[in-house]
């Protein structure tokens, strides 16, 4: 799978002018104005990943990994291995700004960080253990629609929860919430498992 | 040993399937798989490699039912050679030698040179022919025991076909080597195949050694009486033209007074295409 993990790492490369773009203006962003801002990063990354999707099918590299000595799982394997990948550096990115915040604003809060770590998991991981399960089903304009589908739900979701004073008071009088992101955490890495088998399972069915 | 061992390869589709297809390619051999658009090679070549999941049948690579670690000893070439748009060749090597077990960068960075391809260019911006030759350098590049190439000419000009058949040739030198081409390019077949397979509508119509199919058939020029003269075992097919009768027929039935002429492998497969219809 070295083969597979190098052409994942060569082709996140070739777009790293324009990630790294997005990178610096989110980062700023978060620094001047609101840190929290910084999670906008692990989905950016992981578009990052999921864009490698459409431009295999587009080069036919999809067909030409399965004839090279991998087989589909491993193929699928790249794949879910790249994102966690690609999580784990917007997640350094994220400590990074974080310490930088700290430091302007003479506060370390550490509960902060490990929240926002917390919530970069489940933010960098939502999409692809949707979205992967679909495109390894259908195709990558299928994955894509369902991509823009989600950020649609979770920017309306996440948008009515905030400005519902409510909805606030009720998580933070709530008795789970410093355990909530751990719960939240678990499901979502427990079901971003799940998704990876279940894609392995279609795509070695599937005629290519 | 076989190279290639199929049995009885059926693969179903809306409109279209192979049935029941079976073939063996002989160690050291090369077979070239001809068929017109739709009459089930790449059915027949994906199946081989994994690309699609076959309904029934079985396939066996040197003698073992197909698997992944195989895949060290075939080189592919398909139609559409899949290397990433955005690499040049030097990326492409990056990714080969961390592939393929047996990859040699002497080998492939020859190729380069030998085929002139740009060392700095995006895979992009090279002609159909250029990729082409890209694919082939990397299925050489591997030691590769096995080819399998769908369609490695098409769309090629006659010089650029011509190398590739130089190539191919060369790679059987080394008599443990065998290749499975197809193609609709009769003709560079015929250069470089010793077994010819005909498929056509999902259905192998014929697999034979091509030196006995252009020893076992010939075509006759005569008139409808004259063929009335034959026995009717004799005649594969005929066509009747303003000037008489053409017919297909086996050499060995024909009476010395005929005069049989040798017939080409494209002569004999659109014969036989069209009394199929």
């Amino acid at each position: 799978m070295k083969g597979l993990m190098v052409k994942e790492l060569i082709e996140f490369k070739k777009r790293w002018i324009i990630t790294g773009i997005m990178i610096l203006v989110f980062s700023i962003y978060s620094i001047t104005v609101a840190l929290p801002m910084c999670l906008i990063l692990p989905p950016l990354l992981s578009a990052v990943v999921f864009g490698s999707f459409i431009h295999e099918e587009q080069s036919k590299w999809r067909l030409y990994s399965i004839v090279m000595p991998y087989g589909r799982k491993k193929y699928v394997s790249s794949k879910y291995l790249a994102q966690i990948l690609s999580l784990l550096f917007s997640m350094v990115i994220i400590a990074i700004l974080w310490v930088i915040s700290s430091v302007k604003n003479g506060v370390f809060d550490t509960g902060l960080l490990v929240i926002l770590l917390l919530s970069a998991c489940v933010v960098g991981l939502i999409y692809p253990l949707i979205i992967f399960p679909i495109t390894m089903a259908f195709s990558s304009s299928t994955g894509r629609l369902f991509f823009l589908i989600i950020n649609g739900a979770i920017g309306g979701f996440s948008g009515v929860a905030i400005t519902d004073d409510d909805f606030i008071n009720a998580v933070s009088t709530s008795k789970i919430t410093s355990i909530l992101p751990f719960i939240i955490l678990t499901v979502i890495v427990a079901v971003y498992l799940l998704s990876w088998v279940l894609s392995i399972k279609i795509y070695e069915k599937r005629d290519l | 040993m076989n190279a290639i061992e199929i049995r009885n390869l059926t693969k179903m589709y809306k409109g279209f399937s192979l049935t029941d297809l079976s073939l063996t390619l002989p160690e050291g051999c090369i077979m070239g798989l001809i068929g017109e658009n739709g009459a089930g090679k790449s059915t027949t070549i994906k199946s081989i490699l994994g690309i699609v999941r076959p309904d029934r049948g079985e396939i066996k690579i040197f003698g073992e039912p197909a698997n992944n670690k195989q895949k060290n000893d075939i080189g592919v070439v398909l139609d559409e050679v899949g290397i990433p748009e955005l690499f040049n060749i030097h990326e492409v090597n990056a990714v080969m030698k961390n592939s393929f077990t047996n990859w040699s960068e002497g080998t492939f960075f020859d190729y380069m040179k030998r085929f002139k391809l740009p060392e700095k260019k995006k895979f992009k911006t090279f002609s159909k022919g250029m990729k082409m030759k890209m694919g082939i350098a990397v299925a050489l590049s591997h030691n590769a025991k096995l080819l399998i190439l769908d369609e490695p000419t098409s769309g090629l000009d006659p010089v650029a076909r011509d190398e590739i058949v130089e190539i191919l040739n060369e790679f059987t030198r080394d008599e443990s080597h065998s290749i499975l081409i197809s193609s609709h390019v009769v003709s560079d077949l015929e250069k470089l195949c010793d077994y010819i397979a005909f498929m056509h509508n999902g259905r192998l119509m014929l697999c034979e050694e091509k030196d006995r199919l252009l020893e076992q058939y010939g075509f006759i020029n005569t008139t409808e009486e004259g063929i009335k003269e034959l026995d009717s075992s004799a005649i594969i097919g005929k066509k009747i033209t303003n000037w008489g009768v053409e017919a297909l027929v086996y050499r060995d039935k024909i009476p010395h007074s005929f005069k049989v002429q040798p017939v080409t492998i494209e002569e004999l497969f659109v014969f036989m295409v069209k009394e199929e219809k």
